[in-house]
């Protein structure tokens, strides 16, 4: 129902005659996008484009530029960013920009460092200051742009300045600040592995009461097993407990997505129970419950995510060591799959019954001549599964 | 996804933009990716379709790819609800409030928040405290422009000094 009135709305623009008034629009973008409306040829849009480049680098180098129209500028410039011009004349501009006090100017020097930056930049250490004061900062929205931007920029340089600072944040008391600061430990971990402590880090928040956080949390345990399961089955039984208490409803109701609780949670659970089951029976018995009920709380699926958290569960049961009963509902549910309408479910169906097929083979011949029709299908990706 | 060089970058976009427009709206949502991005190295191409504009993630293998789809249909209803009837303008004109709003969703190429209410609550407690701090500022701005205003020559009144006492 959403998708409808959206695909109707999202067509609707290019009239000129844009009409928002709640919503402020920067005057420069506003009037270049504008002329560029109008424009008919290629050549036309490029001078155009480098007139306001060039007026635009002028501006921002004017001494006398105020704080409200360099954020004017670098919103233009985070526009340019999208049409691939080189902007790096605003590199610095950017960076000295996220040193405003005033919030709304900060943030938009964040989002243009962002957009101007990466990882190995040759003025990321001129940012590290900042980053530093505002992750250290009272004010969590401070905190969580700092976050946000070091997930991105983070280099192997620049990592030990702030990794103690993050890993303080783990107990901030606003969970938009815990949840961001597990997914940059995470982001360390992946950088150098050796010089982290991730596993230690999630300990501690591994029973966060907020479900947001325990999101990111199992995003991290989630990649840590796939490094290495041994060292987690000791949690087996706390995330079995979450995927529960998802199942049970537990988490508000506004947490749910087309009346499933936590739908991607859901599936990274579930993953995550496969790494940890998979060629051994004994923690793998642990699970076999929780997946089967999984199963059964999706019964008529209805909706995409409903049936994403069957294909997912129909992976785990293959994943894991087998057990031929789940096994059966497994295969039962994901042939269903392969005679659907929708092409991204016979797809997934296909990708589903090759994992069953792997452990054993006698589930595929029911479904050979489906298989076999999705062969001659127009669609390509179809096809190439 | 890893970074490249400008000129890379701009190629996968129109490679994306190649591939992604010739699709059909029956088939398949996912693309295994041409040669700069797919093709061995694991990312996929998955994408939706809002009349005019193509919403592409490109991710890796440890992501579920009918998850994506609706977290793509999320971000959609996030800026829907946003910019109350999304349409296309919005998306150039506003950039910093796009870019701001899928910075909510996913933070250094980790998905990081699924839920609508969740990404919209934060995006207006944000917007509440940006408001209170220009207000608390703005107010001796407002006072001294105000009087400056009035002329010139304006004596400001000789205020009585306020007897508690007397009341």
């Amino acid at each position: 129902m959403a998708e409808r009135a959206l695909d109707k709305v999202l067509g609707f623009s290019f009239d000129h005659y844009y009409h928002k008034p709640h919503l402020s629009v920067v005057k420069g973008l506003q009037h270049l996008v504008n002329k560029l409306l109008d424009i008919k040829s290629r050549q036309q849009e490029d001078k155009t484009l480098r007139d306001e480049l060039k007026l635009l680098k002028d501006r921002m180098q004017s001494p006398t530029v105020s704080s409200s129209e360099m954020k004017d500028y670098l919103v233009e410039i985070i526009y340019m960013t999208t049409r691939h011009y080189d902007v790096s004349f605003a590199d610095i501009h950017a960076i000295k920009f996220t040193q405003q006090s005033a919030m709304k100017e900060k943030r938009i020097g964040y989002l243009a460092v962002s957009s101007l930056l990466s990882e190995d930049h040759h003025l990321l250490v001129l940012l590290i200051n900042t980053l530093q004061k505002d992750l250290n900062s009272t004010n969590f929205v401070e905190n969580c742009m700092a976050l946000s931007t070091v997930a991105m920029l983070i280099n192997g340089e620049t990592m030990p300045a702030v990794t103690q600072i993050v890993e303080k944040k783990l107990s901030h008391t606003r969970e938009a600040v815990r949840k961001r600061a597990i997914i940059a430990l995470l982001k360390f971990h992946q950088l150098s592995a050796e010089s982290t402590n991730l596993a230690n880090q999630l300990q501690g928040v591994l029973f966060d009461s907020d479900f947001s956080v325990i999101t990111a949390v199992i995003t991290a345990y989630l990649y840590l097993a796939k490094e290495d399961p041994v060292p987690l089955k000791s949690l087996t039984d706390r995330f079995v407990s979450i995927q529960r208490q998802l199942l049970a409803h537990k988490p508000p109701s506004d947490l749910q997505y087309r009346g499933i609780s936590m739908p991607w949670l859901q599936i990274k659970l579930l993953r995550l129970l496969a790494f940890l089951g998979m060629d051994d029976l004994g923690c793998s018995q642990k699970i076999y419950a929780v997946i089967q009920d999984s199963l059964t709380s999706v019964a008529n699926p209805s909706c995409l995510i409903e049936y994403s958290i069957i294909y997912e569960v129909v992976q785990t049961a293959a994943t894991i060591y087998p057990n031929m009963k789940l096994l059966e509902m497994a295969a039962e549910r994901i042939s269903k799959f392969l005679s659907s309408e929708n092409n991204n479910l016979r797809y997934i169906g296909i990708k589903g019954l090759t994992s069953i097929v792997q452990v054993n083979p006698l589930f595929a011949i029911e479904h050979q001549m489906t298989v076999v029709d999705c062969l001659d299908d127009p669609d390509e990706t179809l096809r190439r599964k | 996804m890893a970074s490249r060089g400008e000129e890379i970058q701009q190629q996968i976009l129109r490679e994306t933009y190649h591939l992604v427009s010739k699709r059909d709206d029956n088939v398949c949502n996912f693309l295994e990716g041409g040669s700069l991005i797919g093709g061995g190295s694991g990312y996929k191409l998955i994408y939706r379709h809002y009349a005019t504009l193509y919403f592409v993630f490109c991710v890796d293998s440890s992501e579920s790819e009918l998850g994506i789809l609706d977290l793509i249909q999320v971000f959609v209803e996030t800026l829907d609800k946003h910019f109350e009837n999304v349409c296309e303008l919005d998306l150039i004109f506003h950039i910093d409030k796009v870019q701001h709003i899928l910075a909510e969703i996913v933070m250094g190429g980790m998905v990081l928040e699924t839920n609508m209410t969740e990404v919209l609550t934060h995006l207006d407690a944000q917007a509440k405290l940006e408001k209170s701090e220009a207000g608390i500022t703005a107010a001796p701005a407002r006072a001294i422009s105000a009087v400056k205003s009035m002329g010139p020559n304006v004596s400001i009144p000789h205020m009585p000094h306020f007897n508690f006492k007397g009341h």
